[in-house]
């Protein structure tokens, strides 16, 4: 504009020379001030130029308001001029209505022929309506001005010199704006081939395509812009340090096209923007290539101007430095269209790129991308980032809109991946923070629970999953919980109330689709009934696993589980498939725990068999050393297990010094369990062709026992004192009275050694009660035990009181003296009224009425019996948590009818019989002395019979002979005592003699 | 301006390159007091520049570099070998940055100097290309000294990990790749190293990281680099139809052995998505082959929600 501007003045000022002067100003003084104004306007650039385009024209408006009417005589066309600059102000103050207006006053004026007046804006004023219609978005009319002034323009008239790069832009944008894509591309492309030769600025090139954008966006066409950028990405694409202006346009462009859900076109949009360190790099090089040249040059169509790339330097900068950066836009848009289509890998590494490079972002958007990469790093399993991400959100956001869901999230992820430890840390100190009844606590409490139940910290867990059971009966969890609940008990070793829990938690979620706990509940139902020698009941379940699932993970369990039931069942060569087939999938799985179990299952079953069945026990035996010995939990019993055979193989030798090994390995462990029994085998073993002083010698000097392990020495220094007490009873026996009083030296000589050598301070509250229990149950000097129960219940430390109490309890129980034993039952019951464990009550009570029996305080038994067999505390039937003493409630019952019996309570006691007999029969050792009571006790009262009611002898008879009947195999059975076969064999006779009788009718065979 | 004519230095000039009188690189030349002039370079060191003031102009003006600024104007031929690069005509772009490179190969000791950005595009177009033969040969011969961006330099060292994709040598691949993880890069570089490092996993055998710098590739430069994001999406494809859990998981498809949730499934999901995402995001409506298509059939039924769908939670 300035050139024309320039010119035109030039030549209008010869002209006016010899105007005449007008009211107010003359037209001159108008012309010069408008020039004036004009010209600052120009040069103040726009907005701050709109006063002076204002104050221009108002004096060109006076102009045309006093001599338009006049101006044809007196200046001729050339008044055109005030016309066409009133047009050209008013179109920079974008009053489009007006400036047509002007321009069509402009258009009046037209030139003849030779005439020395010009209105040189003529043809200028038709570009200039073509821009106000294009203004004023009459697109149509626009087109028609463009087309009419390329029609018409002179173009050897300086005057008419236009920029065609701008005006084939316009005319593309009247097309695009008016729906015409095809035909606004033509004079667009126009414009963009010829950029450097026109040129065509990119202010330009920018305006066209965002029209063509803006189109296309609204009609859905992704292709039309596809196939521009295909062809014209380079024209649009400008320099780093050029595009800064039109960031904001090219991102709405985007944002337009995501929202439309143009997804291809967003992305090719935002590819246009460049990203931060691009754009500072590229704009620090070109300044340093300007050094200090101030002015404005060009390179082709690019415009070189250090002041305004400057700026924009600046303005990159500070928008990285407020955490601005467009990458930031492009990211989270990229992140949010993966997760919406479902690509949570690729989202997840959008937000990691956030976090990783605009961890300075507003926070509100770095709150949510923060949240989302914990949330998508949960779901793709990446569990360790979930936890340091959701952990920095809880940092950063105290109180966020996510807080909860990121605690969700860290728990749960951390938990389903198995890191127990960490999630216990977590839950522990979460848990208090967190309101009851609220999804968070739902989740930590059952996070807890499970997780001290997955840790094997099986006490710990029953309370918070009790608790997370009462509180969430809805939560989403409860399938889970309740399985962790119940199997709790069953890990317990509490197999009766495990398996009632067990039970209902089957009947209670009995599909497979909702319970995925399902094999495992099935699995750890057939292990109680199998740790109760119910074998028929747990291969029932065992079959169902095999039946109803296909590969559940816990197979290879279930496939030993059922070759321990089939042994159980005799079914030894069943057993041998199963535990075969168990060592297979968890070789296949690489589990080797499971794979070593299957070995010793495998050494157990066969290793004790007669002929040539022993020996192929060792082939296995070779395997479990050469791949999983050293690992497996199962080596003591494998080495103890493996010893028949390894006798008949002539390998005793190698047996003993395995066993050796393995004693020496589990001291180290403290707790570990096997090795009393593998002290006790190699005990054995050694003994066979070794003397008791050898043994001795090398029980006081065990290789690779340190010190140190002083559990392991004090057993080593017990099995000794085991080994002279066997041999003094046996001894006696013999009647070789010299034998017997030098054994019984040794006895008492080792346990001044262990006393003396191991100061009962230096041990711990562990080894107090191992020494005191082995002492206590295994020796006939139980007195012996009692200083290392009262040590361990002098201290502070409260590890092992339990075990102490009893045992203690126990010791003073076994005495003859009446005084120590109501010690003992004093002390066993303040047991069971303080005890948290429901086990330790139990025992404690149970005890307490077998003291009672030795006591002959038949009353107290009877009361005693009453309170285990009915708890008075046990409050809900249905709850498995409540007291339900199973353990020996069949030897309670039974001590119960035989206070009864001895307090004369004949009538009390065949009742009481009666009920052991039945709910028992199974367990000879209380049903047959029992039955046998009740017969005698109903032969002795010797009712008729009356009605329904059968004569007491002939009940006695045939409940006698019923009960033969059904126990017939027990005789024979190497697991029922000898003093309980007697029984049954007296039973017999009873019977036999009843039968004998006139009062007895006896049932046909 | 100035005149920054020393003619004595003359005979003792150690010009780069001869004389051409028919190539010469316009440029503009700005003393330090903001003074510009057009010139036309003829020849140039690493200290000295010699140029002329008209096309045809006799008189040959040597200027010390370390007292001027030069801009080297944006030569035609490498105008349109940008435009072919820039459209993706990546084989003909090649051809043209060659030609490029060669006949303003006198300038290339200046920094800013067309020929040396020229080769730096050549190694891009075979990179695009995938032609990592050609290369490593162009980088054998390239100085990148007078690239003026920090990032060209860092895009050309990152190259040498080519090396070792050619050679399959991933452990190697995989080290000079983290070398580069912890650096401060710019998307189109961020999403390169992640395209290698995934490259590196996945001929380690690491599949699910793999997985996860593809997608890093793929989300890095969303839009601006085609092939580098397809590159990525195919590399994912070839682990879904490789890796033992994802195999597994299509064998049981639609069986009662399927695991719903076993790792392998979710895989499968995934990859049903990355379909999705190429398509109807990134590709332009370019499809995939008909064997990864097929992934579509394991899409899972809903999509996961974005935070503003998501909403807690006191019971």
């Amino acid at each position: 504009m300035k050139t024309t501007l320039r010119r035109t003045l030039q030549v209008f000022l010869i002209l006016t020379l010899s105007w005449l002067p007008i009211s107010g100003q003359t037209i001159g003084e108008l012309f010069n001030n408008a020039n004036a104004a004009m010209k600052a306007a120009e040069s103040a650039g726009m907005p701050a130029g709109a006063a002076k385009w204002n104050e221009a024209l108002g004096l060109l408006k006076a102009a045309t308001d006093n001599y338009d009417k006049r101006a044809d005589a007196l200046y001729g066309p050339e008044f055109g001029y005030f016309w066409y600059w009133q047009g050209y102000s008013n179109l920079k103050l974008e009053k489009y209505g007006e400036a047509t207006k002007c321009f069509e006053g402009c258009r009046k004026y037209k030139n003849a022929d030779g005439a020395k007046s010009k209105n040189i804006f003529y043809n200028q004023a038709l570009l200039r309506l073509g821009e106000a219609s294009k203004g004023a978005e009459d697109w149509e009319q626009a087109i028609k001005y463009f087309k009419q002034f390329l029609a018409e323009y002179d173009k050897d008239d300086p005057v008419d010199k236009f920029e065609p790069g701008p005006l084939n832009v316009n005319m593309a944008i009247c097309y695009f704006n008016s729906g015409k894509l095809a035909a606004g591309m033509e004079p667009f492309e126009r414009a963009l081939k010829f950029k450097d030769e026109y040129p065509t600025p990119p202010n330009a090139i920018v305006a066209g395509f965002q029209a063509f954008c803006n189109k296309a966006i609204e009609n859905k066409d992704q292709k039309a812009i596809a196939n521009f950028l295909k062809k014209h990405r380079a024209d649009v694409l400008f320099e780093p340090w050029e595009v800064e202006p039109y960031l904001g346009i090219y991102l709405n462009l985007a944002g337009a096209a995501m929202e439309t859900e143009m997804h291809p076109t967003a992305f090719s949009l935002f590819s246009l923007v460049p990203d931060s360190i691009t754009a500072t790099e590229s704009t620090k090089a070109l300044l340093s290539q300007l050094g200090a040249f101030e002015q404005v040059t060009n390179d082709g169509s690019q415009i070189l101007n250090r002041t305004t790339t400057k700026t924009f330097l600046e303005s990159i900068e500070e928008r990285d430095g407020r955490g601005g950066s467009v990458e930031i836009s492009i990211l989270l848009n990229t992140g949010i269209v993966h997760l919406q289509k479902g690509n949570i890998r690729g989202a997840y590494a959008a937000f990691d790129l956030l976090e990783g490079y605009h961890d300075n972002a507003p926070q509100e958007q770095r709150e949510v991308f923060l949240y989302h990469l914990a949330y998508t790093a949960s779901l793709i399993g990446r569990i360790h980032e979930t936890e340091k991400y959701g952990q920095r959100y809880l940092d950063t956001y105290p109180g966020g809109q996510f807080e909860n869901d990121v605690r969700r999230l860290m728990l749960s992820g951390l938990f389903y991946d198995g890191e127990y430890e960490t999630c216990l840390e977590i839950a522990t100190d979460m848990e208090p923070q967190l309101s009851e009844n609220t999804e968070p606590h739902d989740i930590c409490l059952h996070v807890l629970g499970g997780s001290l139940f997955n840790l094997g910290r099986f006490d710990e867990a029953s309370e918070p999953l009790k608790r997370h059971k009462e509180m969430y009966p809805d939560s989403e969890f409860k399938v889970a919980t309740s399985y962790f609940g119940a199997a709790n008990l069953v890990f317990l070793e509490e197999y009766v109330r495990g398996g009632i829990a067990m039970d209902r938690f089957i009947n209670d979620y009995p599909n497979p689709q909702d319970n995925v706990y399902l094999p495992f509940a099935l699995f750890d139902r057939a292990t109680c009934f199998y740790a109760q020698n119910e074998y028929e009941e747990a291969l029932i379940r065992l079959n169902r696993i095999e039946a109803e699932f296909q590969n559940p993970d816990n197979i290879e369990q279930v496939y030993n589980l059922k070759g321990n039931v089939l042994a159980g069942l005799d079914k030894d060569a069943e057993a041998r498939e199963y535990y075969e087939k168990g060592l297979a999938i968890a070789e296949q799985k690489d589990n080797d725990e499971i794979a070593g179990e299957s070995l010793f299952s495998l050494i157990a079953l066969l290793a004790p068999q007669e002929g040539e069945l022993s020996a192929e026990a060792l082939p296995y035996y070779d395997k479990f050393w050469e791949e999983y010995g050293a690992e497996s939990r199962h080596q003591a019993e494998v080495a103890v297990s493996a010893m028949p055979a390894l006798k008949k193989a002539n390998r005793t030798d190698e047996g003993i010094a395995n066993l050796q090994g393995v004693i020496s390995r589990l001291a180290k462990l403290p707790g570990a369990p096997g090795l009393e029994g593998a002290i006790n085998s190699f005990t054995e073993f050694y003994l066979e062709s070794h003397s008791e002083e050898e043994l001795k010698e090398l029980y006081y000097n065990f290789p690779d026992i340190s010190p140190q392990d002083r559990a392991a020495q004090a057993l080593l220094r017990i099995a000794l004192i085991g080994v002279y007490e066997e041999r003094a009873n046996q001894e006696q026996t013999d009647e070789n009275e010299a034998e017997v009083r030098k054994a019984r030296s040794n006895v008492k000589v080792l346990f001044t050694d262990l006393r003396e050598d191991f100061d009962l301070p230096s041990l711990s509250n562990y080894i107090l009660v191992s020494v005191g229990d082995y002492l206590r149950e295994k020796t006939s000097s139980p007195k012996e035990a009692a200083p290392y129960y009262q040590e361990v219940l002098g201290r502070p430390d409260v590890s092992y009181r339990f075990d102490a109490r009893f045992g203690l309890a126990d010791v003073y129980g076994r005495s003859s003296n009446e005084k120590e034993q109501r010690k003992a039952v004093d002390e066993l019951l303040a047991i069971y009224a303080n005890s948290e464990e429901n086990s330790q009550k139990e025992q404690g009570l149970y005890r307490v009425v077998e003291i009672l029996t030795s006591m002959e305080a038949w009353d107290e038994v009877k009361t005693q019996a009453s309170e285990y067999l009915n708890p008075a505390v046990n409050q809900d039937e249905n709850d498995a948590n409540n007291l339900n003493f199973r353990q020996y409630d069949d030897r309670v019952a039974y001590l119960k009818a035989f206070a009864h019996d001895q307090l004369g309570e004949s009538e009390d006691a065949y009742i009481a019989y009666l009920q052991v007999a039945s709910a028992y029969e199974g367990n000879a050792i209380v049903s047959a002395p029992s039955v046998k009571r009740m017969l005698e006790i109903l032969w002795t009262r010797n009712q008729k019979g009356g009605g329904k009611t059968p004569a007491d002898r002939q009940f006695a008879y045939d409940y006698g002979a019923g009960f033969n009947s059904r126990t017939r195999n027990f005789l024979s059975n190497p697991n029922v005592p000898e003093d309980t076969k007697e029984v049954l064999r007296e039973l017999i006779e009873m019977v036999a003699r009843y039968k004998a009788h006139p009062d007895v009718k006896a049932a046909a065979e | 301006m100035k005149a920054i004519t020393i003619i004595s230095l003359l005979g003792s000039l150690s010009l780069a390159s001869s004389l051409s009188a028919q190539t010469l690189a316009p440029a503009y030349v700005f003393d330090r007091d903001g003074e510009k002039e057009t010139v036309f370079v003829e020849a140039a060191s690493e200290k000295t520049v010699r140029y002329r003031r008209s096309e045809r102009s006799t008189n040959r003006i040597d200027t010390r570099l370390n007292s001027i600024t030069i801009k080297f104007l944006k030569p035609k031929e490498f105008a349109i070998a940008e435009a072919l690069y820039e459209n993706g005509r990546f084989e003909d772009a090649l051809a043209e940055f060659t030609k490029t490179r060669e006949k303003y190969e006198f300038s290339e000791d200046v920094p800013g100097n067309y020929s040396t950005l020229a080769g730096f595009y050549e190694m891009e177009c075979a990179r695009k290309l995938g032609n990592y033969t050609k290369l490593a040969e162009l980088r054998r011969q390239f100085q990148p000294e007078p690239l003026l961006l920090e990032s060209d330099k860092e895009k050309y060292r990152i190259g040498e990990c080519y090396e070792a994709v050619e050679a399959k040598s991933w452990s190697r691949l995989t080290n000079l790749a983290k070398g580069w993880v912890d650096k401060k890069l710019s998307p189109p570089l961020r999403a390169e190293i992640s395209y290698l490092l995934g490259l590196g996993y996945k001929g380690e055998e690491k599949y699910e990281d793999a997985l996860v710098e593809f997608n890093r590739a793929i989300v890095s430069n969303a839009g601006s680099d085609l092939v580098q994001t397809k590159n990525a999406v195919m590399a994912c494809f070839e682990i879904f139809e490789t890796y033992p859990i994802v195999v597994e998981a299509r064998r049981v498809h639609g069986t009662p052995a399927e695991e719903p949730n076993s790792p392998g499934n979710a895989l499968l999901g995934e990859a049903a998505a990355l379909v999705t995402v190429w398509e109807q995001v990134h590709s332009n409506g370019e499809k995939l082959p008909s064997k990864y298509r097929e992934y579509l059939k394991y899409a899972t039924a809903e999509p996961e929600p974005v935070a503003e769908e998501k909403k807690d939670e006191k019971k």
